[in-house]
């Protein structure tokens, strides 16, 4: 470094020394005053607070929006249930405390608040401590008594979900859990507190945001232990949004018990807007259970279950959908002139294809078979014949416009897409091209191909108003009860690209499903007048069988046994309900999945107000 | 190391004492803060860290002031280097805290990379203006090096995210450079920078932060949380009065409204109970610690010893603005804990090597 650099910068920093000797001086003036002015201005005003300084804020919880049903019927509401808290910095010594709790409250886990109670930060002493949820009547008349000896606890009311039909909608509602340590680091839950509740599925976790609230402060007045003397509210709480649903919850109610001993899930659609009107999953839980902290033994029971009742089965369960699948193939058959109404094939019980046979349910045969009569008794020969003519990239185009393989967009978290396949697909992931035999399988509801009974009945809701589909729906309506406002939700339809005739077409085929004799539902007809059904039934295989195998006979295993679908709408003339019954293992459709849909179409038809 | 008379006219003695003093009303405000008359054994184990604390302080210190500075001048790049190096560690191993990847542990100790980055940039900066071969004021095109060297700790830091860190990076940085010299048309688009920089940031703000900022502006929006603090804070200092209600007589303290009290709101502790005159004494005693750093760095022996004297003047400077300016309701609530008085053992372990630092440029001076 030159010398001219180097006494350049010494002068430099002789001259910006001055500078800085101002702005120090200007930042002792700025704070000195500021001191003059809180100390000895506004001293007197500021020991006047200190004196009276018994102040504490604390948290009001918001109220959670109501769920209703769409005859305003309450879904999930909130009750008061009595909380107990400790006050950290009132507690002198919290063994003795939790010891003496524990005398009073028999399932207290007292190494679990102390632990609790030694890792609150010292800044947070002041926020009350939750050590139970929920007390009974007992419990809180044991506390109250014994109040005196226990400096530092607290008993606050608090809202407590409650769900009034708990396990017949638990899948739909949902439940809430607590929040856990992760969440709380994240941004988007910087309003929520270690205790809080979050709904972790269905309606309250998909709208947890907006059912939620916003709490609110009460300031509370308190005397040198810490008892409360005094309180008011400094911010009032906005209780959440409530939300008003599509469902009738008498029909969930009454789809819920007829399932009850079947696994497997029931979809009811207004097939006029596409509201869902029951979405029964089987088995199902008590939402309650969940409202406060949930019992070891009872989250056991719940997730080791076999059955998965955790798992809503109308929009997780994916399933082939057999034969239900055949009105589908029949329309996309019939609008691109593959077949005709008049074009019969001949059924002697199988198909050969090259040099592989692919065999109808009646080994019989059912004879020279036209679409209708291929609807009506399910021939699979029938089918065998498009699918060797209809290019499988053809069937997944339909199946799209019919909402298959892909999310509904319902407003439920966790929603599976199904799959419908296409020749890409098998290109791309088994390096492999499609083959016609292939495409005979998804012709009938069978391979690759899987549907979830939410998308079937979805699928069903064009046969029954003669074309045009819903994006189902599962929530009608959502209004702030502060502002009054309401705002309705949004939903795709549109008109199928399908001719009209060919939709009448297949509309009387599956009334003669369930109408006309040799019709596969025919024993589960409606015979009350007006009220008449049309529908499908369909077998879908869990495991590929040899016919010999079937003939050998015996009992299968219950795992094994096909699952069981019918669907259906009524009353034929004038539709007013689209169902979909799907039932884990339940054999054939026509006997076990249609009764369930004819009672609940019979209980619905005449018990609601249409 | 022999200390020979002449060497021993060269120690600056009021720094090390202003220090000490700091450190002991610090000490008596923390044990205040954290006494309680129900238990009452005469030291709280907060009391006795910090204590602890003090005596591996004063060891930081001593070896601080006893390296010459020139080799700090030789590492600067490297620390420099290795700051950056954990402050990406961290963004990819770091421990999460409430949110925030701050923490490193390495061999059992957590610590927190962006407390060296402070440092690791004074040392930098300090080193590239003393070395920098054309004379000041420089211009723009001549500081786009030490921007760059602010501005990457800065995106690593705010990425973590901690904001007030991020930001006292950039202010003492601006104080280094502004004392290295700038000219005025710099100057000029700086600000103008600045301002267009502060308008974009709000967009890349977490919602907590600008929460904060809006709290800072109506705190009566959040009356738990930090609106909360600042309203309990102001009625603390505001009660002390002209005399204060006494050595461990403040009823704020003792009932515990006060989070956080023996921490980043030590100051209100101390204010409550010693009044208008201590805590304007207390001040003064600051700017008066703060004036001698002036001093030093104006005298240094070289500009490097000049531009890492401001820088540490610099880092003492910001956290005393903001801390006590916090307190008073002037400033939002960062988490900035007070120099040498605050609880927290890196905290004041920092501090008290940077002490060592000026005592180790004053005693290398040569008068000019």
């Amino acid at each position: 470094m030159s010398v001219i650099d180097l006494k350049a910068k010494q002068e430099q920093i002789a001259k910006n020394g001055k500078i800085v000797l101002l702005v120090l001086a200007l930042a002792g003036c700025i704070l000195l005053i500021r001191l003059w002015y809180l100390q000895i201005i506004k001293g007197e005003h500021y020991n006047q607070l200190s004196q009276n300084n018994r102040i504490r804020v604390r948290r009001v919880r918001a109220l959670r929006g109501i769920i209703y049903d769409r005859n305003k019927n309450i879904v999930a509401d909130n009750h008061p249930g009595f909380n107990l808290s400790i006050i950290p910095e009132n507690i002198a010594d919290i063994k003795a405390v939790a010891a003496e709790l524990g005398k009073h409250l028999a399932t207290l886990n007292e190494d679990r608040i102390i632990k609790e109670f030694n890792a609150i930060p010292s800044y947070l002493r002041y926020r009350p401590l939750k050590i139970k949820n929920n007390l009974t009547r007992d419990e809180l008349a044991l506390l109250e008594a014994h109040k005196i000896d226990l400096p530092g606890i607290l008993i606050e009311v608090e809202p407590i979900r409650h769900y009034p039909y708990g396990e017949a909608c638990a899948h739909l509602i949902g439940y809430q859990g607590f929040i856990n340590e992760q969440e709380l680091g994240q941004p988007s839950y910087a309003s929520y507190y270690a205790d809080d509740l979050v709904g972790r599925s269905g309606i309250e976790a998909q709208y947890e945001e907006l059912l939620r609230g916003t709490d609110g402060a009460r300031q509370v007045e308190v005397n040198a232990i810490g008892r409360e003397l005094n309180s008011r509210i400094i911010m009032p709480t906005e209780a959440g949004n409530n939300i008003i649903l599509t469902i009738d919850i008498d029909l969930q109610q009454y789809l819920h018990e007829l399932m009850q001993d079947s696994p497997g899930s029931a979809v009811a659609i207004d097939p006029h807007s596409g509201d869902i009107l029951a979405m029964v999953s089987s088995p199902s839980f008590s939402n309650n259970l969940f409202a406060t902290r949930i019992s070891q033994t009872d989250w056991e029971a719940i997730s080791n279950n076999p059955l998965r009742p955790l798992q809503n089965r109308a929009i997780q369960g994916q399933y082939p959908p057999g034969s239900t699948f055949k009105p589908i193939i029949a329309a996309a058959a019939l609008e691109d002139n593959i077949v005709t109404p008049k074009t019969r094939f001949f059924c002697g019980g199988s198909f050969q294809l090259g040099s592989s046979t692919f065999r109808c349910w009646n080994k019989y045969g059912h004879g020279e078979v036209n679409v209708s009569r291929s609807l009506k008794e399910s021939c699979d020969v029938y089918y065998y014949q498009i699918g060797n003519q209809l290019p499988i990239d053809r069937i997944a185009h339909y199946c799209s416009l019919f909402g298959l393989g892909k999310k509904s967009g319902i407003s439920l978290p966790q929603e599976k897409a199904g799959f419908i396949p296409t020749s890409s697909w098998k290109l791309e992931h088994f390096h492999d091209q499609w083959y016609r035999g292939e495409t005979l399988s998804v012709a009938i509801g069978q391979g690759y191909i899987l549907t979830t009974p939410l998308q079937m009945a979805a699928a069903y809701v064009p046969f029954a108003n003669s074309g045009t589909y819903y994006q189902p729906r599962l929530v009608a309506e959502i209004s702030n009860p502060q502002t009054q406002g309401k705002h309705s939700t949004d939903q795709e339809s549109y008109r199928l690209p399908i001719a009209q005739n060919h939709f009448e077409l297949i509309r009387e085929a599956l009334w003669k499903v369930v109408n006309e004799k040799h019709g596969t539902a025919y024993n589960q007809r409606i015979t009350a007048a007006g009220l008449e059904m049309a529908g499908k039934t369909g077998t879908a295989q869990v495991v590929a069988q040899t016919l010999e195998e079937v003939e050998e006979g015996g009992e299968v295993p219950w795992q094994y046994r096909d699952h069981a679908w019918f669907v259906a709408f009524a009353p034929y003339r004038n539709p007013k309900i689209v169902i979909s019954v799907l039932v884990e293992h339940g054999g054939h459709g026509g006997s076990t999945a249609a009764p369930i849909a004819q009672q609940a179409i019979i209980h619905y038809l005449q018990h609601s107000d249409l | 190391m022999q200390l020979g008379r002449k060497k021993v006219s060269r120690l600056d003695f009021s720094t090390p004492i202003i220090t000490l003093v700091l450190f002991m009303i610090g000490m008596l405000t923390i044990y205040s803060a954290t006494y309680a008359p129900e238990t009452a054994s005469w030291l709280s184990p907060v009391d006795r860290r910090q204590l602890a604390w003090f005596f591996i302080g004063l060891a930081g210190m001593g070896i601080s002031f006893a390296i010459d500075y020139h080799m700090y001048q030789k590492i600067a790049y490297v620390a420099y280097g290795t700051a950056i190096i954990l402050l990406v560690l961290v963004l990819i191993i770091g421990k999460t805290s409430m949110g925030a990847q701050r923490w490193l542990t390495i061999a059992g100790f957590t610590f927190q990379p962006s407390e060296l980055t402070k440092l690791a940039v004074v040392l930098g900066l300090s080193r590239f203006f003393a070395e920098r071969r054309t004379s000041p004021p420089y211009n723009l095109k001549e500081l786009l090096i030490p921007f760059c060297m602010v501005g990457l700790p800065f995106i690593l830091v705010l990425k973590q995210p901690d904001l007030g860190t991020a930001l006292l990076i950039v202010l003492i940085s601006l104080v280094i450079i502004f004392y290295a010299g700038i000219t005025r048309r710099a100057i000029m688009t700086l600000v103008f920078a600045g301002i267009a920089a502060a308008t974009c940031g709000w967009q890349f703000l977490h919602d907590y932060q600008r929460q904060r900022i809006l709290i800072f502006l109506n705190p009566d929006i959040d009356p738990q949380g930090a609106g909360y603090h600042i309203a309990q804070s102001k009625i603390a200092v505001g009660s002390g009065g002209l005399w204060g209600k006494g050595f461990l007589k403040g009823t704020q303290n003792l009932l515990h409204f006060l989070p956080e009290q023996h921490t980043d709101f030590i100051f209100s502790v101390f204010a409550e109970q010693w009044g208008f005159l201590g805590a304007a004494l207390l001040i003064s005693l600051y700017l008066l610690f703060l004036l001698r750093g002036l001093v030093i760095s104006q005298e240094a022996k070289d500009p490097y010893g000049s531009y890492l004297a401001i820088g540490i003047t610099a880092t003492f400077f910001w956290q005393f603005c903001i801390n006590i300016g916090m307190v008073l309701g002037l400033m939002p609530v960062v988490g900035i804990p007070l120099p040498l008085m605050s609880y927290g053992g890196t905290s004041l372990l920092t501090s008290m090597i940077l002490v060592g630092m000026l005592l180790n440029i004053h005693f290398r001076k040569q008068y000019f």
